[in-house]
């Protein structure tokens, strides 16, 4: 293949394999035989090594920052497969508005989780909203905004989600039609508009104010419970830091063990709601939780 | 075995013990290196970027079957080339921009200064026409400097078998620069880029299909 004008002369493929001593000996010896004479093969010789010295040159490249970013998230949507837990991987600034992320539907919503994870700012920034954000009103808004008026049904149905249950019993939670296996009441309380029937939503007022001391950035699963400031303060953490009202959220468990379901508006896609199973504790730094990206139910 | 050698072990046994921090961590460690392996054989940024996920996330699966044989870099970087080579096989039956003649041009300095960006360029360009398994073994010997014996161990190959491949790589890279090098006066012919596809499935250069299609609609 590797012809050089001019017969006779050492084919550039030979000398390669010449000086990495994989030239059978016949070849090499004839080939060193001409090379003893033969300036020009030297110098393709002397080429080859030149080669190699540019090939080890290149410059060490770091991995791109949009590329971890997509990676991390893979990663996360992997995890979310296998164990139904999201793995921060690292922590970052925002990227909500990374062009690396826009528009990756399920995967960038566990970005934006990443992204969430990286300082207090995010809270403090949804307290903010809150406190400004007067008593919410009956009807949600559904694009997510915290800073206008909407409602949270909140359930207490204690239903033991699944992966595979998921996109049949949240939409029903949506719907008002909550999961079979004794729905029980909200456990809401401090002043918000608590339902007591054992099967109705209970449109929460987000307007209580955060009775409930909790450490800064962390909402625990009995803080939710308690005080709608921390189902919102939850909610924005996991929109990514964006402010958030729930369109549903369930005290129920997953895989056996208490756990809080959220449904919140997709933002970007109001088709769409994400899921989000949290298992633990709320906050910024340690959050254990599931993602999931279903279809908006009607109504 | 090194100190990162057992720490990499280590991140990778807490990871399949359910340490739920340990794959980033490991991830950390490796990621600009597998990222610049990626690149340089598959020559296209995003190319480079899906291969290492796919890479990263068959990793993180198949963690439990990491059997030890290997240095845990090594295990990484196998992943990662089968995923290079895997795709630019799929890639083949499409040709990208990344494999057409013009790439090879604009690595050309017109103005004849011809500085190490230049070179790097020239390099990488260089690389994109090579077969995906040459340029693989070049990578993985050459630009990072593994010893022939990782490298079989990431290609799975004999060791003769990526030294030949080294050597037709070398070859082939060294008659593509020597084309790409400025007033050459004894500048090598190009050659067509033998993917290692069946020539049949690539399809022409957007230029030559319009040439080829004289007369179509």
């Amino acid at each position: 293949m590797t012809e050089h004008p001019g017969a006779g002369h050492v084919d550039l493929e030979v000398l390669a394999e010449l000086d990495e001593g994989v030239a059978g000996p016949q070849v090499e010896q004839a080939a060193r035989a001409h090379l003893e004479h033969c300036a020009g093969c030297r110098e393709r010789m002397a080429h080859l090594r030149t080669t190699r010295a540019l090939l080890s040159a290149l410059p060490a490249d770091r991995m791109p920052e949009a590329v971890q970013t997509r990676i991390d998230a893979a990663l996360a949507t992997a995890s979310v497969d296998g164990s139904g837990t999201v793995v921060p991987m690292r922590r970052r600034t925002r990227v909500w508005n990374s062009p690396a992320v826009a528009g990756a539907a399920a995967v960038a919503a566990v970005v934006v989780l990443i992204g969430a994870l990286v300082a207090g700012n995010v809270i403090h920034h949804g307290k903010k909203t809150q406190t400004a954000s007067a008593p919410l009103a009956s009807e949600g808004n559904r694009q997510g905004s915290a800073a206008g008026a909407a409602s949270i049904k909140e359930w207490a149905t204690g239903a033991n989600y699944t992966a595979a249950t998921i996109p049949t019993l949240v939409p029903r939670l949506v719907t008002g039609t909550p999961p079979a296996g004794a729905p029980a009441p909200p456990l809401t309380a401090s002043g918000s508009g608590g339902a007591s029937g054992a099967t109705t939503t209970d449109s929460k007022s987000a307007a209580v104010p955060a009775a409930t001391p909790v450490p800064e950035g962390a909402f625990t699963q009995d803080a939710m419970r308690m005080d709608s400031s921390a189902l919102l303060g939850c909610g924005t953490i996991l929109a990514g830091g964006v402010p958030t009202v729930p369109v549903a959220v369930d005290f129920a468990s997953w895989n056996g063990k208490p756990a809080v379901i959220f449904a919140l508006p997709a933002v970007g896609h109001p088709e769409s709601l994400d899921v989000w199973v949290v298992r633990s504790t709320c906050s910024t730094s340690s959050l254990d939780v599931y993602f999931r990206r279903i279809p908006r139910p009607a109504g | 075995m090194s100190a990162d050698a057992a720490d990499d072990r280590a991140l990778l046994a807490r990871h399949t013990a359910g340490d739920r921090e340990a794959f980033g961590e490991l991830v950390a460690r490796h990621r600009d290196r597998l990222w610049r392996v990626a690149l340089r054989t598959l020559g296209d940024p995003e190319d480079a970027a899906d291969a290492v996920q796919d890479a990263l996330v068959s990793a993180y699966r198949s963690a439990a079957t990491y059997r030890g044989d290997a240095a845990v870099t090594t295990w990484l970087h196998r992943i990662t080339v089968n995923a290079c080579i895997d795709l630019a096989r799929r890639r083949a039956s499409r040709p990208t921009t990344a494999l057409t003649e013009q790439n090879l041009r604009e690595a050309d300095p017109v103005d004849g200064d011809y500085d190490a960006a230049d070179a790097a360029n020239a390099v990488m360009a260089a690389l994109r026409r090579l077969p995906v398994d040459q340029a693989a073994a070049v990578v993985i010997v050459d630009v990072e400097g593994f010893s022939v014996r990782e490298a079989a161990q990431i290609l799975e190959a004999p060791e003769g078998t990526v030294k030949s491949r080294c050597a037709r790589g070398r070859a082939r890279l060294a008659e593509l620069l020597s084309e790409l090098a400025p007033g050459n006066p004894d500048a090598v012919p190009p050659v067509q880029r033998p993917m290692s596809v069946e020539p049949a499935t690539i399809e022409p250069s957007v230029a030559g299909r319009d040439e080829d299609q004289e007369g179509s609609p």
